[in-house]
């Protein structure tokens, strides 16, 4: 061939690749549906990304899904990795691998494959637990003490034996490690009472001392605070038990336990002979309030699980490989797994492009990866069989593969919380003029139950769910999800979209206190109108969205009526928060352990984490509060029902909020992935249990 | 020239303060509170935290008095240790790499030069050699054919270009996967038995006489280099182009003709080596750009290297890696910039450096 051919060969090769890539790509021959995202995405959800933060955090700076590739015919991948179960999540890595620090889902959900408390959820049900290192347990009349009977014959992947004192220790450690931020706040609640629910252990030690700050607290008084600790949790080598000595009755105490952050235990000996502390009260603060990187389990660990954590190579994978000398011999529950793990090797990779992760995917090289809501309608087409919670399946696309759960409950809500009393100190914009002058609103503007019921009357749950949440939601009933204790199985949520109700509220408010509804009142709020600014963090676009929507939905009732939708830092906003700024917040909640009590504390409780910058007004404020102390301290679960029933009812009565919203969660799998169960409680049900798992051709 | 080297090599810490001090000035933009966020995880639900980063990093303080912070250490007020400090060899911690900042850079160069390595070969080869070839089949079909393809190359995102390859390459027909090894030689690599010497598979894979692995990792490295290559091939190919082009028209290279010498005598012998010394500074300068990461290559595909670690470090802002990168790529930069410099000076004699 002479020299000419060849680069004519050549340049049309690359001419002829040039407009193949240009051209519009096949339609899928199995596609159903073509969907438009309408949504200008941007997410890397937040359930995923940060546990404990904000429900929806998010922030990329990859334009999505614009660079979507492009959609050829389904064909089913090779089987691939036989004894590897391979996982692409999208957001984020740990912070950390020790349990005690952790305090987001990345981290908490690998370890709970290396790690294990005395009980852990019975399959996929959140109210029932079974025993796990402990054998049985008892619970005195009072409900506050706890005596687990520990079981024999446990080792740690390190060699070490379980012992009563290991628990023990892996409770005091993590209550006297206590890093600021972290997640015990909540277990000096459950020990110490709700007063000492602090931000870290030198809070609580102050508090603890009688002391302003912990840079007041003496020697002494820091051995005293050690010492309060260690009596919380006593171990008995000889007798084989552990018994935890509560504040009060804590019904919710198995939930809390089966959380690594209180529950997952370590191996005391190893522990020390590694640099970590000793269990000496004289020397506890020396290993208190560390940064991630300050504590010996950041990247290793020695835990009892059914997995065993191999390497972590940040930004490259996380790999666990099955423990073989795992002491479980005895089905978890009816077809349950015993023995040692079936799925040999587990390597985690965080992917941020979806793109990669999709090719991963089609490729079999991955068995799982996570799909964000917007591009869920891109995997339909794969689905060969959809299951829901129930597991009961149905047949999606017969030229499919995957398999699919849908539908199913995610343990977060997304409420517009409304600012009963908002802060006009030294100024505040987001109010405008501060007065009912058509320019602005006074501080108590929502305090005005109408004005609350108004606003929930006025925004288009339905548009929520189906534009910004692509169908793959519900609208929330209260603070408590569906699916849990005191959600009202069967009541539709009390309010619609109905323009019409919103303006007969809004008719019915009486702002400037007169004793003259609005609607009759030429100075009240339907004549004078009114303007604030309602802020969403930038680059949160489901946020943005929900705010948008309650905005057309108010303005549309009446011209006067004027809301501006303002984007902020996310860190700027906070502060505006914290401050009792903003007449409304959209933020969301995403349980740390699965009992209503996390919810109605939260939400309701006038010291919750929502629930003081809600501000509401002392008399309903003192009902609030009286249902969530008396559901946090009754045992008896039909009587908790009551009371939470009643908190979800009389939360949607008073209009504390705008209850928007519940994601629902879509888990794709390989079809050659068995025995996927979802459970709500765990952090990422696809790989947060892998002993249940199984890999078969 | 060793003068001249030596000059250049004493500039160079002012260099990288200059560039260090740009950054630090730029992130000053940032409040103290935007850049605690990436300390505090949990902002909603406990108060106070921001505060407490702010105040243990000295967040709040005076920018100049952050930079010499972060230039000669920090006194602990608990500990009264000096801690950090670049000038003391600490670059400080990773957030985003969850160990040392320089740590982190040991562990990502080899994967970026690596890829930067082998995609240099198609990169400068072809481009090259279709340089010469448009440059010496001026005006002819296959010049305007070049011409256009390398334009269009030229303007192909990478992002789109490199997931395009990655759906069929991969996704469809299983040729060539993305990230750096299978996950079967993933396994091996990580085994006792093989031994990580300069942690680019390719090498280790030779040095270790494991074929199969070689076979694998450049297996892995097709789609990346074809992506570089691409957009680079394009930029090399115009340059030569152009360069030869000018070469020929010297008389030394009517000369060579008149001489009677063969055309390819003429051309390969007479023309190019001329003609490729504008080529040096260029490529050397593309060069330098891959060893200091590609971003959207190394996220399309998975390649962790120094690209994807500075993209996450920076969306995270994650300061103190960013300044950690940019101290090492300013300082590769500069290396690079001598190396190009000399290396122009020996091949073109009439280059003195002084």
């Amino acid at each position: 061939m002479s020299h000419k051919r060849l680069m004519i060969l050549i340049a049309l090769g690359v001419i002829a690749s040039m407009i193949l890539a240009g051209c519009p790509q096949p339609e899928p021959q199995v596609v159903e549906k073509v969907v438009t995202q309408e949504v200008p995405v941007v997410q890397t959800v937040v359930v995923e990304k940060e546990k404990p933060v904000e429900v929806e955090v998010v922030v990329t700076a990859t334009p999505e899904p614009t660079a979507a590739p492009p959609s050829l015919p389904v064909v089913s991948p090779p089987f691939k990795n036989g004894d590897t179960y391979v996982v692409i999540t999208g957001a984020g890595e740990p912070e950390t691998l020790d349990p005690a620090w952790t305090y987001e889902s990345a981290g908490s959900s690998i370890e709970a494959n290396i790690y294990e408390g005395l009980v852990w959820f019975d399959r996929e049900r959140t109210d029932s637990f079974i025993p796990a290192l402990a054998t049985d347990w008892k619970i005195n009349d009072a409900g506050d003490q706890w005596v687990f009977n520990i079981r024999d014959g446990v080792s740690f992947h390190q060699g070490g034996t379980l012992e009563p004192h290991d628990v023990a220790y892996t409770t005091y450690r993590a209550l006297l490690q206590g890093r600021i931020d972290g997640p015990h706040w909540m277990s000096y609640d459950t020990f110490f009472g709700p007063e000492y629910a602090v931000a870290s252990v030198e809070d609580f030690a102050a508090a603890l001392s009688g002391k302003e700050s912990y840079d007041e607290v003496t020697p002494e008084e820091l051995v005293a605070v050690c010492e309060a600790v260690k009596s919380k949790i006593v171990a008995d080598d000889d007798a084989g038990t552990v018994t935890y000595n509560l504040n009060t009755a804590t019904p919710w105490f198995l939930s809390l336990l089966a959380q690594n952050f209180l529950g997952g235990v370590v191996d005391q000996e190893w522990m020390v002979e590694n640099g970590d502390w000793d269990g000496d009260c004289a020397t506890w603060q020396n290993w208190a309030n560390p940064a991630a990187s300050e504590t010996i389990l950041l990247d290793q660990a020695n835990g009892t699980g059914p997995y065993m954590l191999d390497h972590w190579t940040p930004g490259e994978e996380i790999v666990l490989t099955a423990f073989e000398d795992y002491w479980r011999d005895e089905p978890m529950w009816e077809g349950g797994p015993s023995g040692p793990a079936s799925i040999k090797r587990v390597v985690i990779k965080d992917i941020s492009e979806w793109g990669t992760r999709l090719a991963m995917l089609e490729a079999g090289d991955a068995d799982y990866i996570y799909v964000p809501p917007p591009y869920r309608p891109q995997l339909e087409p794969y689905v060969h069989t959809w299951c829901n919670q129930e597991e009961e399946c149905s047949e999606g696309n017969a030229d499919g593969y995957l398999l699919a759960y849908r539908d199913l409950p995610s343990p977060a809500i997304t409420p517009a919380q409304f600012n009963w009393n908002i802060n006009v100190e030294g100024g505040n914009p987001f109010i405008g003029s501060g007065e009912l002058d058509g320019n602005g609103i006074p501080a108590d503007f929502f305090n005005d139950i109408h004005i609350r019921r108004a606003f929930n009357y006025c925004f288009d749950f339905q548009a929520m769910i189906d534009d910004a949440l692509s169908g793959d939601g519900i609208q929330a009933q209260g603070p408590i999800p569906a699916g849990m204790l005191g959600y009202l199985e069967g009541e539709a949520p009390m309010f619609t979209y109905d323009p019409a109700r919103c303006e007969e509220e809004f008719k019915l408010a009486d702002v400037d206190k007169d004793g003259i509804p609005a609607g009759e009142d030429d100075d009240d709020v339907w004549s004078k109108g009114f303007y604030f600014q309602m802020s969403y963090n930038t680059g949160n676009d489901t946020r943005l969205l929900a705010s948008e929507i309650l905005k057309a939905g108010i303005e549309a009732v009446n011209p006067n009526f004027n809301v501006v939708v303002v984007g902020m830092p996310w860190p700027v906003l906070l502060n505006s928060r914290r401050a009792g700024k903003l007449p409304i917040y959209v933020g969301g909640w995403q349980e740390d352990y699965h009992d209503p009590h996390n919810w109605a504390h939260a939400f309701l409780h006038s010291q919750g984490a929502y629930g003081r910058i809600v501000n509401m007004d002392p008399e309903v404020a003192a009902v609030f509060d009286d249902l969530v102390l008396k559901g946090a301290t009754t045992t008896d679960t039909e009587d908790r029902r009551v009371i939470y029933e009643e908190l979800q009812r009389k939360a949607q009565e008073e209009a504390v909020n705008i209850w928007m919203y519940q994601v629902l969660d879509r888990w794709h799998l390989q079809p050659w992935m068995k025995g996927f169960y979802n459970n709500p409680a765990y952090s990422q049900p696809p790989y947060n249990w892998i002993y249940a798992l199984s890999k078969q051709q | 020239m060793a003068g001249y080297i030596l000059r250049r090599l004493l500039i160079m810490p002012l260099l990288l303060i200059g560039v260090t001090l740009l950054i630090f000035v730029m992130l000053s933009a940032l409040t103290p509170y935007e850049r605690a966020s990436l300390y505090v995880q949990d902002i909603p639900k406990r108060q106070g935290a921001i505060e407490a980063v702010i105040e243990k990093y000295g967040l709040d303080e005076p920018i100049h008095v952050q930079y010499i912070n972060w230039m000669f250490g920090r006194r602990d007020a608990d500990t009264g240790m000096i801690e950090g400090g670049v000038l003391r060899g600490d670059l400080g911690w990773s957030k985003v790499g969850k160990s040392s900042v320089a740590e982190v850079l040991g562990r990502r160069l080899p994967a970026t030069l690596e890829l930067a390595l082998w995609a240099a070969i198609p990169m400068l080869g072809i481009g090259i050699w279709l340089g010469v070839l448009a440059a010496v089949r001026h005006n002819t079909a296959s010049d305007q054919v070049l011409r256009v393809a390398s334009i269009i190359a030229w303007s192909i995102p990478t992002f789109v270009f490199g997931l395009i390859m990655l759906m069929i390459f991969y996704a469809k027909l299983d040729w060539f996967p993305p990230e750096r090894l299978s996950e079967w030689a993933l396994r091996e690599v990580q085994s006792d038995s093989f031994h990580a010497i300069t942690r680019m598979y390719t090498i280790d894979s030779l040095l270790n006489m494991r074929m199969d692995i070689f076979a694998d990792s450049l297996r892995h490295l097709v789609l990346p280099v074809l992506t570089l290559a691409l957009l680079n091939w394009a930029f090399m190919l115009r340059v030569t182009r152009s360069s030869m082009l000018e070469t020929m028209r010297h008389d030394y290279v009517r000369q060579a003709r008149a001489k009677g010498l063969h055309e390819r005598k003429v051309i390969w012998r007479h023309a190019v080596p001329n003609g490729l010394i504008p080529v040096i500074t260029v490529g050397g300068l593309v060069l330098i750009g891959l060893l200091n990461g590609v971003v959207i290559t190394e996220t399309v595909f998975n390649w962790p290297g120094m690209g994807s670690f500075m993209a996450d470090a920076a969306l995270s802002l994650d300061v103190i890696s960013v300044l950690g990168v940019t101290l090492f790529s300013g300082m590769i930069l500069i290396f690079g910039n001598l190396l190009v410099d000399v290396l122009y000076g020996v091949v073109d004699p009439r280059v003195r450096l002084r």
